[in-house]
């Protein structure tokens, strides 16, 4: 599918995206006939984005309340969504999800470390102080800058290493389980989009054919 | 000094993280089981839904009493759950 594609809002599409194929693949898969016939109606897609999100958070919101760690955390969220809006775009594939958010989650930590703020509070608690706004803004100024240079771009990545930057979540055992949390999530991602026929990379986004050249320039 | 956690299941059932005082034998595997059975009664419901609204698109509604019958006794059975597991285990003296 190219971008152009990915991307229309037709009758087919009527939210843009693929989360009506993703809907369609799965209809098809447990055979609901008449369900497949509005697979690109809008209140089912809603109804389907409702469903699958709450199952994704719950799944690790339960996790979290079994283990006591945090296995839920908002940018958890864009990255769910992003993973059944757009599952075949790159920034959805699982080495940008999980290098993206390694990325962030490292930057944040770095930063702390830095500025002196791995025992400080966090900025909710005792407000901005120039060290966080130090912290806060390389950390977010690195993640973006190396998602780039390694080609690996996730935005939710960018709301991690703000998570931990601002003192959220300060210790290193707890970036282990954030990673396993995005891990586990995009476990989740690889079922349902490879049960709903989707070709949803394992690791790597696949590469589009190289046009030819000119082809692109125009007259 | 630590501070407890709120818990969805009630400041009750919350397990001591201080570890001032053990939970209860038996109540965090008791909590575990009762989270499979609600996971699976979840599972059940949104099942039905799905099939309840396949019918009803279909023009079927009148099957869809049936579903919705089932599902209110499994929504029925999950409060039930609930409510036995917030009753206090009797003291033993």
């Amino acid at each position: 599918m190219t971008d152009d594609q990915r991307y229309r809002i037709d009758r087919e599409h009527p939210i843009g995206g693929e989360m009506s194929e993703v809907l369609l693949g799965l209809l098809r898969r447990l055979r609901l006939s008449n369900l497949l016939r509005h697979h690109s109606s809008v209140p089912l897609l809603a109804l389907f984005s409702f469903v699958n999100g709450c199952l994704s958070i719950a799944l690790m919101a339960i996790a979290a309340l079994v283990s006591g760690a945090p296995f839920v955390f908002p940018s958890l969220g864009p990255t769910a969504f992003l993973c059944f809006y757009t599952p075949t775009a790159p920034a959805a594939a699982p080495r940008n999800t999980i290098t993206g958010h390694l990325i962030g989650a490292t930057m944040g930590w770095l930063c702390l470390q830095v500025f002196g703020l791995a025992t400080a509070k966090p900025a909710l608690v005792e407000g901005v102080s120039w060290e966080r706004v130090l912290a806060s803004a390389l950390s977010l100024g690195l993640t973006g800058g190396l998602m780039v240079l390694l080609r690996v771009p996730h935005p939710p990545a960018g709301a991690t290493t703000l998570i931990v930057s601002l003192g959220l979540l300060p210790h290193l055992w707890q970036l282990g389980v954030l990673m396993l949390a995005v891990a586990l999530l995009v476990l989740q991602a690889v079922v349902i989009n490879r049960l709903a026929g989707l070709a949803y990379p394992l690791w790597a986004p696949p590469k589009a054919a190289e046009p030819k050249q000119g082809a692109a320039l125009g007259p | 000094m630590s501070e407890r956690r709120p818990s969805v299941f009630g400041d009750r059932y919350q397990p001591d993280v201080t570890g001032d005082r053990p939970p209860p034998p038996g109540r965090q595997a008791l909590l575990l089981a009762a989270l499979c059975v609600g996971l699976l009664l979840m599972g059940v419901q949104l099942w039905l839904l799905t099939i309840a609204l396949d019918l009803y698109l279909g023009g079927a509604g009148g099957r869809i009493w049936l579903l919705a019958l089932i599902s209110g006794v499994v929504f029925v059975g999950g409060l039930l759950a609930l409510w036995l597991l917030s009753r206090q285990p009797r003291r033993v003296d």
